[in-house]
């Protein structure tokens, strides 16, 4: 007699629905063993949480890496253009830093009425500055009316810089709140015969505003104070500036009366941002009488920039970690598949049992892969906490942007069950075809 | 065919080949298993026992012959469905227990119903019940390193009947056990018997072949005696 194919399929249907209960009972049954054996489990978790640590912390990075780029160009403004003097890429020893005058910054307001703002800056690093006995060396940055408007940066305490302080050329400026703290912030009182520590919490007594600080060697008002912006990117701090008019800054610091260091444009319809750099560019390399085979002298910077500038500098890291990763995943899959035929040899009597007792092939193989996965599942979860933890301290040593979101929770717990997977096959199906009667001679 | 006919072996050949070796381990035999039969069987070692229980609880297929179990024919069965049969049908009580230590004796009883394809039974109180028919009904929560060799035997025998089978295979079970408590476990097995399973039960213990209501001989291979 033969078996119909409708009764057959029929059975194989009836059968469909307790196949997930079949399953939910293997994998309990899986557990046990798995907490049963410990030190395979505990072989098996530490390899793999190693190369999940790996995992989670390159997805991290990477994410992180993005995101701070996003955060810049948060801050920069994703409508916005950094002009600045200078070619940057191909600078060449004899090659000016001085390029933008205010001319060009005037002429750029009249040909870009899409431009909302154009705004020339000049800089001068490494500047001292003092306090009565507080001294520090900071960054200024010479600019138009309104800073702390025009870069949506929320002063503290005092008023911004107005119009009347830039053509009056005025000795008045902002200060950054690292500044702040430097120059007007007191150490706790020392008791006696403590030594002075630096570590210790500084505490300010007095508003800096309207105190006259000296700068270079220009008496300076202080009219206001930043506030605290997100710590710092690639280790510069962006709080640590003074912000001063920029006819002040170019006349009686940097004794200049044309160059400006950059200018900052900001356009209406920034969806058409690249048509602006490229329009941009002819429009300077005209103004500067640029001949057609020679290089700008100049350099727009653009959002687009910043992010593959960023991108390009964390890429080599990730490549070592990504390698690291790939090869810590490798070595955690060939240790559980040695863990896992060690495993099957020492448990051919069970093997044999559960086959007498009526379990198929596959309740064998299932077994073997469910418990590798419980085991890869777990060392997931540890490696991703092992991977946040540690990536604690790469902030720590090199300052680096990490961020950790589901993506790399996700990216790491799938890999952990992917290898899980894929490393016990050869082991499962050794054990799923083992004669159940050799098995329980 | 006979109703009450629950395995019918006819002409019976196994061949094992090891190398260029062969073994003969059955060579022609045929008998049959009613319903409560109880059947023992004697012999030197290497004669053939286990082989023909291996055949008969469907762990094996016969090289020649035919064995027929509950109406099928074992040669026109894929693995899957004598893994069935074994779960459904067949119960087995080995001489080393074979106990999963890792596992509780409930655990261990339970396991045959992991690979059961209805999940309806109440698993739970059929335990209890197989335990208490064992006399372990308080010893659920032990490991089988916790209890004494007759215990085990007791717990296997539990596991061996949880699936209601219709068949009890046992390969010498009482062959780790001193003489009292060989009684205690004889007596449990001949009460399966009077309660209606089938059982084939192999010793080299005329004293406990005593208990079954048929006695066969095997010498190498064939069956040379039906007491
Ligand atoms: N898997 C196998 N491969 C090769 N030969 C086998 C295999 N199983 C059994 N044999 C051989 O078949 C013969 C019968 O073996 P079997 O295990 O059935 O004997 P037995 O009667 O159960 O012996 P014992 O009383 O020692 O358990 C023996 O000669 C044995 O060597
Ligand atoms: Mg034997």
């Amino acid at each position: 007699m033969s078996v119909r194919p409708g009764v057959f399929l029929g059975s194989f249907y009836a059968g469909g629905g307790s196949h997930l209960g079949r399953l939910a009972g293997l994998a309990a049954d899986a557990f046990k063993a798995v907490v049963a054996f410990k030190l395979r489990a505990f072989f098996c978790i530490l390899s793999v949480s190693l190369g999940i640590a790996a995992i989670t912390i390159i997805v991290a990075t990477v994410e992180g890496a993005y995101k701070k780029a996003y955060d810049i160009i948060d801050i920069f403004g994703p409508d916005s253009l950094l002009i600045l003097g200078g070619n940057t890429e191909a600078r060449a020893v004899t090659q000016r830093q001085k390029t933008i005058t205010l001319d060009d910054v005037n002429a750029i307001r009249g040909g870009f009425p899409s431009a909302y703002f154009v705004t020339p800056m000049a800089t001068r690093g490494g500047v001292d500055v003092s306090y009565r006995d507080h001294r520090h060396q900071t960054l200024v940055i010479g600019s138009t009316s309104d800073y702390a408007a025009s870069w949506s940066w929320i002063l503290a305490e005092g008023v911004d810089l107005s119009s009347d302080d830039v053509t009056g050329r005025r000795n008045v400026c902002l200060i950054g709140q690292y500044v702040a703290t430097q120059l007007f912030d007191q150490p706790p009182p020392l008791r006696a015969g403590e030594e002075p520590d630096p570590t210790r919490g500084r505490t300010r007594s007095v508003s800096p505003v309207g105190k006259t600080i000296l700068v270079d060697r220009l008496q300076c008002r202080v009219v206001g104070v930043l506030s605290q912006r997100s710590a710092s990117q690639m280790g510069h701090n962006i709080n640590d500036r003074i912000i001063m008019p920029i006819t002040t800054v170019m006349r009686k610091l940097q004794n200049e009366s044309r160059y400006v260091t950059m200018v900052k444009l900001r356009f209406r319809d920034a969806q058409y941002l690249k048509s602006w750099i490229e329009q941009l560019r002819q429009f300077l390399r005209q103004r500067h009488r640029i001949k057609f085979d020679q290089g700008d002298d100049f350099t727009i910077v653009s959002p687009d920039e910043i992010i593959r500038f960023l991108v390009a500098f964390t890429g080599s890291l990730v490549v070592f970690l990504g390698i690291t990763a790939v090869v810590s995943l490798l070595v955690s899959g060939f240790v559980l598949a040695n863990l896992f035929n060690l495993s099957v040899r020492e448990r051919t009597n069970e093997i044999g049992i559960r086959r007498a007792l009526g379990a198929r092939k596959n309740d064998i193989f299932h077994q073997f892969i469910l418990e590798s996965t419980i085991l890869t599942t777990a060392g997931g979860l540890i490696g991703f906490v092992l991977g946040l933890v540690s990536s604690k301290f790469i902030v720590m040593i090199a300052e680096f942007p990490i961020h950790f979101s589901w993506k790399a929770f996700v990216t790491g717990l799938g890999m952990a069950i992917v290898v899980g997977v894929v490393f016990a096959v050869a082991p499962a199906r050794a054990a799923a075809n083992l004669n159940p009667i050799e098995a329980i001679r | 065919m006979d109703n009450h006919v629950l395995g019918q072996l006819s002409d019976v050949y196994k061949t094992y080949r090891v190398g260029d070796i062969t073994v003969e381990a059955l060579r022609g035999v045929s008998m049959t298993l009613h319903r409560g039969d109880f059947f023992a069987i004697m012999g030197v070692s290497g004669s053939g026992k286990t082989t023909l229980l291996n055949i008969l609880g469907c762990l094996d297929v016969p090289t020649a012959g035919s064995y027929v179990i509950n109406g099928k024919d074992v040669s026109q069965m894929d693995d899957d469905m004598l893994s069935g049969i074994r779960n459904e049908l067949i119960g087995f009580v080995f001489q080393n227990f074979y106990l999963l230590h890792y596992a509780t004796v409930l655990e261990n009883v339970l396991l045959p119903t992991l690979y059961k394809d209805n999940h309806t039974a109440d698993n739970t109180r059929r335990a209890a019940e197989v335990l208490q028919l064992v006399g372990l009904q308080d010893r659920a929560g032990f490991r089988p390193r916790q209890l004494s060799g007759g215990q085990q035997q007791r717990v296997a025998i539990a596991r061996a009947l949880i699936n209601t089978p219709r068949l009890l295979i046992c390969d010498e079970p009482t062959g780790q056990l001193d003489s009292t408590t060989a009684a205690e476990i004889m007596a449990i097995i001949k009460a399966l018997n009077n309660s209606g399973k089938t059982i084939v039960l192999v010793t080299h213990d005329r004293d406990i072949a005593a208990y079954a209501n048929q006695v066969l001989t095997i010498k190498d291979g064939q069956l040379v005696s039906v007491t």
